[in-house]
């Protein structure tokens, strides 16, 4: 393979098992505990959500955001 | 072409998130699926870990690199006799390609953040000279090509400058903090050379050149129990010989009595006082002028938007974390090789699962963060068991600062 082939080759296997672990992560945190603001944090990308920026909340708490203490 | 997807994916997953991933394993898995070289199946499991980290936790927008692992003086409280007491190599320095590596990694890993900081970290870090310039040229370099900005810090025992370093250092707006812990009998309590003699003398040399190039100097003071008396006069006494910021902590991993608490309190309440009629213009303390708010996250911003760089590459989230025990790293997160692969440690240190249970079941949540780390470790052998002896800092420094939860303003 050309060097061309081959990053093209790591570009689109790359995505393809990350969509795969991502997908096995969501799996894996089936049931959100505790959330401020009620998204998770696979949709925690920032400026769409009214309880700001990355900054403020904690988007890898098994895909919770906790960004306030809840109890 | 999709039975290899499966095959690299299911392995890959597997050992993502498991709670210590092996990645040579990985790597080879990999190169025998795909007939890849051994460099490149490196990289493409990197390619997957970078985006496996940009889809789940915040970008990296801090680092630190750890350029040398010795220092030339021997003070006290320092982390860095970890590095040397059971460092396999010790005074080991950071290789050319491992800062390279690492800085990479940061523009990498920044995702849309326009201002990044690098700081220039050690053991000391004036004994790698030739390190700090190329990774602050280096660093240029990357930013200037990625269309972003990179501030430099550096933090030194300010002891080897001297006016060719100084005026490197302005010239590339690298914002050096000097540790100085106080007047001249407090500092040489601690701050000793090797030969046990005090260094007050020759850090205020160095602070002399650094004003000259850059008039605005920070220190940072760390107290000891037994010095926690001067604490007032001597940050009085600095400002009056130049000293413009400071950033005051007290010393962690030692024994604090609650008569040395309440000094270190009392003293802090008279700083806070004298400094409440001159905030502003040519005198700044960190952490006096921060508002407080009740809430925010547990944990802190280590491994969430920062990280440090150990010379052998390993990464944690931050410098004190990186020096917790001289055999191994502690709360690794990844290396500059492969990148932030350790999953599970970076959503525990961002999530906070455990301190924020650990701390819920103390009965502290409410008021308390879970504190650092670091300190965590050094009291519990745990990064997130809260330390209590840093809950009752906590309350009693807050008690002083506060005003947006009705904290009471003294005489």
């Amino acid at each position: 393979m050309s060097e061309k082939d081959i990053r093209d080759f790591i570009e689109t296997v790359s995505k393809q098992v990350t969509e795969r672990v991502l997908k096995e992560l969501r799996d894996l945190s089936a049931a959100p505990t505790e959330s401020a603001c009620g998204d998770d944090a696979f949709e925690c990308d920032g400026p769409k959500f009214e309880c700001g920026d990355y900054a403020k909340f904690n988007c890898g708490n098994t895909f919770t955001c906790n960004n306030e203490f809840v109890g | 072409m999709d039975e290899r997807v499966t095959a690299i994916g299911r392995a890959v997953t597997g050992e993502l998130l498991s709670q210590s991933p092996d990645v040579p394993k990985v790597v080879e898995h990999i190169r025998s699926e795909t007939g890849l070289s051994a460099s490149d199946s490196e990289k493409l499991l990197a390619s997957i870990v970078e985006r496996l980290n940009s889809a789940i936790f915040p970008p990296i927008g801090k680092m630190e690199l750890l350029l040398i692992e010795g220092c030339n003086l021997a003070c006290h409280y320092c982390f860095e006799g970890n590095m040397l007491r059971s460092s396999i190599r010790p005074n080991r320095r950071m290789t050319c390609d491992t800062i390279e590596k690492a800085i990479d990694l940061l523009i990498r890993y920044s995702g849309k953040e326009e201002d990044l900081q690098l700081t220039l970290f050690g053991g000391e870090p004036t004994l790698h000279v030739d390190g700090i310039r190329h990774a602050v040229e280096y660093a240029e370099e990357c930013a200037s090509r990625s269309d972003k900005k990179i501030m430099f810090n550096m933090t030194t025992n300010g002891v080897l400058l001297n006016d060719e370093m100084a005026d490197y250092l302005a010239r590339h707006d690298v914002r050096v903090l000097l540790s100085i812990d106080g007047i001249e009998s407090a500092h040489d309590k601690h701050r000793v050379d090797r030969k046990g003699r005090g260094t007050f003398s020759r850090v205020m040399d160095g602070m002399k050149l650094l004003k000259k190039k850059q008039p605005w100097i920070g220190i940072k003071m760390t107290i000891m129990p037994d010095i926690a008396d001067t604490l007032y006069d001597s940050a009085r006494e600095l400002h009056r010989l130049g000293v413009n910021q400071f950033l005051i902590g007290h010393a962690t991993g030692v024994s604090w009595s609650r008569q040395d608490m309440e000094t270190y309190a009392e003293q802090t309440r008279l700083l806070y006082e004298w400094y409440k009629g001159r905030r502003g213009g040519e005198l700044k303390i960190t952490g006096f002028d921060e508002e407080r708010r009740p809430g925010g996250y547990f944990g802190c911003s280590a491994g969430r938007s920062r990280v440090s760089v150990a010379p052998n590459g390993d990464i944690t989230g931050c410098s004190r974390i990186s020096t917790l025990d001289g055999k191994e790293t502690r709360g690794r997160l990844g290396n500059v090789h492969v990148g932030l692969f350790e999953i599970q440690g970076r959503l525990e240190m961002t999530g906070c699962r455990s301190l924020i249970r650990n701390c819920t079941e103390l009965g502290i949540a409410e008021k308390y963060r879970g504190g650092c780390f670091a300190t965590n470790y050094e009291a519990n052998g745990d990064l997130f068991a809260p330390s209590l002896l840093e809950y009752e800092f906590s309350a009693l420094l807050e008690d002083i600062t506060s005003r947006k939860r009705g904290g009471k303003e003294r005489d």
